[in-house]
């Protein structure tokens, strides 16, 4: 993965779906409609190189084909590609940090319980992984929408009919 | 309110006369490849549109498909109805700007059927219509489409399940409406019940299967969550009842994500 150049593209994020990667030097991200899904925004403050990952399911184990061909729809797959991607694309990986969004849940039942093991999962990758959670805004039944500056590390939450937050 | 509500969900506009007679079809059994055929002859949106996915790079074979028959079988009978199906009403489209739905409901009530049809199949529900719990999941949220048109979130409030503040503004909610709407389209009292009862599997009058659509409409919240009423309507525990593990579920997410990509390509 190559980034753009900067300043030489639209101006409005780079909008990143469910099971996808985005890796960019200064150009805004967006995601939208997280639930159960978590959303790592990781910056190197040195460089202004990020990612913002958006994963679906906890572990690739489900299903390694598909993980081949999509690493970014699981937590383990798809921090690996983007660890991989933004060290590449210039940042350094000693003075990475990153930001956690999501994992909502949807009731009592086990069917509820996808958000709560996607969160456990990012936060042991990143823990074994050395790269600090620097905030989060975690759990809770919102739906959350995701824009982050990798300059500053900035994260904006919105959620409908609630005020932004920012990270 | 109530009434005129009702009144609005008699306005809706309704399957296409091929759309009714294909639902027709599947209250008495899966129809066969004759039976399918015949359905999208009556209707020549469907025959360009079928064909064109035949040839299209999604199914492309050696050879150019002009027929109808031949296009069923390249494309599989089973998908080729669900697909008609995933076109049954425009109203799944248009966008839902009260609701803060502005994309429409169609990709989450696609995913909504692929998940309820993947959890049936896997619980080997039985269910008097076959593909009932695809229609149901896929009509279930169709009363929102109705309470849109009225729908002011200043006067919501907060708190309760959004289903219940529907019930208590307007004296009725979505899944009842969107029972009404099946009702007057012709669907099968199963099904009317299914779209009826799919944030209360656990009331006295729901069909087994409402704990289906309600599970499956948990894992389209967790997934795809839009709209103001997003993750207001929490799956009750008793979901838990169905018994499946973590991993079966992850599964049948995996599964019917890939599954929605292919149909929503399709429908494109």
């Amino acid at each position: 993965m190559s980034l753009l150049p900067n300043q030489q593209m639209d101006t409005s994020p780079v909008i990143v779906g469910v099971g996808d990667l985005a890796v960019r030097r200064r150009d805004l991200m967006s995601t939208h409609a997280l639930g159960s899904c978590i959303a790592v925004c990781a910056w190197d403050p040195q460089t202004s190189v990020g990612f913002l990952l958006h994963f679906m399911l906890p572990d690739s184990a489900l299903d390694p084909r598909r993980a081949d061909r999509q690493p970014a729809l699981f937590c383990d797959t798809g921090l690996e590609r983007a660890m991989a991607d933004v060290v590449r694309n210039g940042a350094n990986r000693a003075t990475l940090g990153c930001k956690l969004v999501g994992g909502a849940a949807v009731g009592t039942a086990n069917v509820a319980n996808i958000g709560k093991r996607n969160l456990l999962a990012a936060r042991s990758w990143l823990w074994k992984a050395g790269i600090p959670i620097r905030a989060e805004e975690v759990g809770g039944t919102i739906s959350r929408t995701v824009h982050f500056d990798p300059s500053s590390g900035r994260v904006v939450i919105h959620t409908p009919g609630q005020k932004d937050r920012t990270l | 309110m109530k009434a005129d509500l009702i009144e609005k969900a008699r306005a809706l506009d309704a399957p296409s006369p091929s759309i009714q007679a294909l639902l027709k079809l599947m209250t008495r059994d899966e129809p066969t490849l004759r039976e399918v055929e015949n359905v999208v002859k009556q209707d020549p949106v469907l025959t360009l549109g079928l064909l064109k996915l035949a040839n299209s790079a999604l199914f492309e074979g050696t050879q150019r498909i002009e027929s109808l028959d031949r296009a069923i079988v390249r494309v599989g009978q089973k998908r080729v109805v669900r697909w008609m199906l995933a076109q049954a009403t425009r109203s799944l489209n248009n966008p839902l700007a009260n609701y803060e739905a502005l994309g429409g409901i169609r990709d989450a009530a696609v995913l909504r059927a692929l998940i309820a049809e993947k959890i049936a199949d896997l619980l080997d529900l039985q269910d008097p219509n076959p593909g009932a719990f695809y229609i149901a999941a896929l009509l279930a949220d169709i009363g929102k489409v109705v309470i849109d048109k009225v729908l002011d979130t200043e006067k919501m409030g907060n708190g309760a399940r959004f289903i219940d503040r529907e019930r208590s503004t307007f004296g009725i909610d979505h899944a009842a409406l969107g029972a009404r709407v099946a009702r007057q389209w012709g669907l099968s009292q199963n099904l009317v019940s299914l779209i009826r009862w799919h944030h209360d599997p656990d009331h006295p009058m729901a069909p087994p299967g409402a704990r289906v659509i309600c599970a499956a409409d948990a894992f389209v919240e967790a997934l795809c969550p839009t709209g103001i009423d997003a993750l207001a309507n929490p799956a009750p525990a008793s979901l838990d009842a169905l018994g499946l593990d973590e991993e079966t579920l992850d599964r049948i997410v995996l599964a019917a994500t890939l599954d929605q990509q292919e149909m929503l390509e399709m429908l494109r």
